[in-house]
């Protein structure tokens, strides 16, 4: 029988859960320790081949998107929630690092900039309630593997290693989400709609 | 399986310990709220903004008549509001709850902790 808050979750998240529109670039952030091993070419040709990669990020997005809304449907969620964790106190404290960073030492910005754009989205799906157990894990065990063994490869083919890692964990996030969206809609067309006394034992 | 309920035991089920309290919880559950299907989609709907029709088949696992008449059936209790709007040769369906569906959704899971802890 389908758990209402599956079906709340696969709501409230139904847009987080498909990250895997942005594949392309975790897969070259995967590749970026054989960059290097290219043959150097002139300038043009590597903004040409820029300009190839970022077509190929945009149409794989937009293709992907298609293809989601037609099997899935869509979902548009309100604002209010959408910023909802951006409000939790942890969060808020985070946001202030970069911002004092910035203010005092301007130095490190960038280091810090970084740092945190990675670390507060996965932080926010962590702490965010209203996910399943599982996908905080999944998200924990990731935000563990980049920030203990990511320094240590910051040395290794001048830092790609580091890099290689990022998105490997990017693109190991983005699939399990994937999969757990499939999963729960398999789940719900396998048992349609459960009695509402089954949904309130559930719920609770 | 549940036991039925004998005359001679000496512990009557809980529904008949709390009696009116738990009968009037009972009576008054909303029954456009009640239905399986219907709840599931006041469960979508509660949870977003709008959802489109396609969203709404695939997370309740209902079909496209059944889905069809369930909305309706909330419309007409003013619980959720239905928007068409033409895309390129297609009608896009999309539902939002109202303000009066969210109380009764509420209300209504209220109602039933209410008879979970009657029972337990």
């Amino acid at each position: 029988m389908l758990n209402p808050q599956r079906l709340e979750f696969v709501t409230r998240h139904f847009r987080d859960l498909q990250t895997i529109r942005f594949a392309p670039v975790p897969v070259a952030m995967i590749l970026a320790p054989d960059w290097h091993r290219m043959p150097h070419v002139s300038p043009s040709i590597a903004r040409g081949m820029l300009v190839a990669f970022l077509l190929c990020v945009a149409g794989f997005y937009w293709w992907s998107t298609v293809a989601i809304r037609r099997r899935y449907g869509s979902v548009k969620v309100s604002r209010e929630e959408a910023l909802r964790m951006r409000r939790h106190p942890i969060i808020f404290a985070l946001y202030v690092i970069p911002v004092a960073v910035f203010v005092a030492r301007r130095t490190y910005f960038s280091d810090v900039y970084i740092l945190s754009a990675i670390f507060i989205p996965m932080l926010m799906t962590i702490l965010d309630s209203t996910n399943l157990a599982s996908r905080r894990i999944a998200w924990a065990i990731g935000l563990v593997i980049l920030f203990t063994a990511g320094p240590l490869f910051l040395d290794v083919e001048k830092g790609a290693a580091t890099f290689a890692l990022a998105g490997a964990v990017w693109l190991s996030l983005s699939v399990f989400d994937f999969l757990l969206l499939r999963r729960i809609f398999a789940e719900i067309s396998n048992f349609p709609v459960a009695a509402p006394t089954e949904m309130a034992v559930r719920r609770g | 399986v549940a036991k039925p309920h004998s005359v001679l035991s000496p512990k009557p089920p809980a529904l008949e310990i709390r009696g009116d309290s738990l009968v009037t919880t009972l009576a008054s559950l909303n029954r456009v709220v009640h239905e399986p299907a219907r709840l599931a989609i006041l469960t979508v709907l509660a949870s977003c903004e709008t959802a489109d029709f396609t969203f709404l088949e695939t997370a309740t696992g209902l079909t496209k008549g059944n889905l069809s008449v369930q909305l309706t059936r909330l419309e007409e209790a003013s619980l959720i509001r239905i928007k068409k709007a033409a895309k390129k040769n297609r009608t896009i369906t999309t539902a939002h709850i109202v303000d009066e569906g969210r109380y009764q959704l509420g209300r209504y899971w209220r109602q039933m902790e209410e008879i979970r802890g009657a029972k337990a």
